[in-house]
């Protein structure tokens, strides 16, 4: 599955990559320009949490390194019952699951993957918070999941980077809100969903 | 693509109809609280990226969107609401800007800021288009069910739409669809004029 924004110039190469199961995995957000990201994921996570066992993110900055990944991580996440589980990033000094695969319990229990709060930042300090307080998280250090980030010099500064950046103030307001709230509240649903 | 108009339902949008009805709070119920978040995310993401300062909830019910968003300190806003109790509830419990008035008849006027919000608004009202028509901001967040059908929708609801349908109707009305986002039953739109 593959959310797209409708106006992305490299929506042709998607459509290709995708090839014969454009209708099923390619997911458009629908709209003129940016768009508050974290929506889009939502949007695409909870009209799939019911068809799909695990679901997951990365950006358009990660890199698919190791082969098999998806197995790799999801028979161990069942073998474990892990509700998150995430990769070797290669981003130095980095515990965040930049990316992730959860548990789709996690995303009926709650009706997000990612507080619907946020615009753009943050779930991966939702994820990692999640994960730990309900000691149900798995990482998986020689599954490589490489994050392109221009701050380790892999890519460059583009427009789309600088954009994101000014929703790390508010979202850091806004997450700091949600735990304050709402995240406890949110480990017992999953909690009681799982049955752990 | 769905748009139907539900017969004979002139009523239900009328200052009768709602004034002794409970004030539902809506940032209370599960689904409802994650329909607001993200309305309160799509509103935030314009007050950070179109320069939008000034909102106004037409149709702000008990207050639920306009607290969180006073909490966070989301630009500066205001509701409207013809419904008693809710305007009671979102000044005396939640500590928001909210009035008591018949927004429809000063819709111009009272719409002169930056964004309009109508969570759940429009699908109640005899004429959507022109009231989306006639709103003065130069934004909306606007959200209405996406799951009703003509043989199964609210006995208050007054038209039924699917998300095509509605953001076709929105398109119509002269504004632009930035962000279209399904969740839990729902269609919410930022939309700016064309």
């Amino acid at each position: 599955m593959v959310c797209v924004d409708d106006d992305d110039p490299t929506l042709p190469n998607y459509k290709d990559m995708m090839g014969e199961f454009i209708s099923e995995r390619v997911y458009l957000a629908v709209g003129l320009g940016s768009k508050t990201m974290i929506s889009v994921l939502n949007n695409a996570a909870i009209n799939n949490a019911d068809y799909y066992d695990f679901l997951g993110f990365a950006g358009d900055d990660h890199r698919f390194v190791t082969d098999n990944w998806d197995l790799a991580m999801t028979d161990s996440m069942r073998k474990n019952n892990a509700i998150v589980g995430y990769a070797n990033d290669l981003y130095p000094h980095n515990d965040l699951p930049t990316s992730v695969v959860v548990d789709s319990i996690l995303v009926r229990a709650l009706g997000f993957l990612a507080p619907p709060e946020l615009i753009h930042m943050y779930a991966d300090n939702f994820w990692l918070d999640i994960g730990n307080e309900l000691q149900s998280i798995e990482y998986f250090p020689d599954v490589v999941i490489e994050h392109m980030h221009y701050t380790v010099n892999k890519s460059n500064r583009d427009a789309d980077y600088l954009r994101v950046e000014k929703f790390m103030q508010p979202d850091s307001v806004a997450y700091s809100s949600y735990k304050q709230n709402s995240f406890d509240d949110d480990v017992r649903k999953i909690a009681a969903y799982a049955g752990i | 693509m769905l748009e139907y108009r539900v017969p004979n339902k002139e009523f239900v949008a009328t200052y009768d109809f709602h004034k002794d009805r409970p004030a539902a709070h809506h940032m209370e119920q599960p689904e409802n609280k994650i329909r607001l978040l993200c309305t309160a995310a799509l509103v935030e993401y314009a007050t950070l990226c179109h320069n939008v300062e000034s909102i106004v909830d037409c149709g702000c019910g008990d207050g639920g969107l306009l607290q969180y968003l006073k909490q966070r300190g989301i630009g500066n806003s205001v509701g409207y609401d013809f419904h008693g109790p809710g305007v009671k509830y979102a000044r005396d419990a939640r500590g928001v800007s909210a009035n008591y008035a018949n927004f429809l008849e000063n819709l111009e006027m009272l719409t002169e800021a930056d964004l309009t919000i109508m969570s759940e608004v429009l699908e109640h009202l005899d004429d959507p288009h022109t009231t989306l028509q006639r709103i003065s901001s130069s934004w909306i967040v606007v959200s209405s069910p996406n799951n009703e059908t003509q043989y199964g929708h609210a006995d208050e609801h007054q038209w039924v739409w699917d998300r095509d349908g509605y953001v076709n109707m929105i398109s119509k009305q002269g504004w632009v669809p930035y962000q279209v986002v399904d969740v839990h039953n729902a269609t919410i739109v930022l939309a700016g004029r064309l």
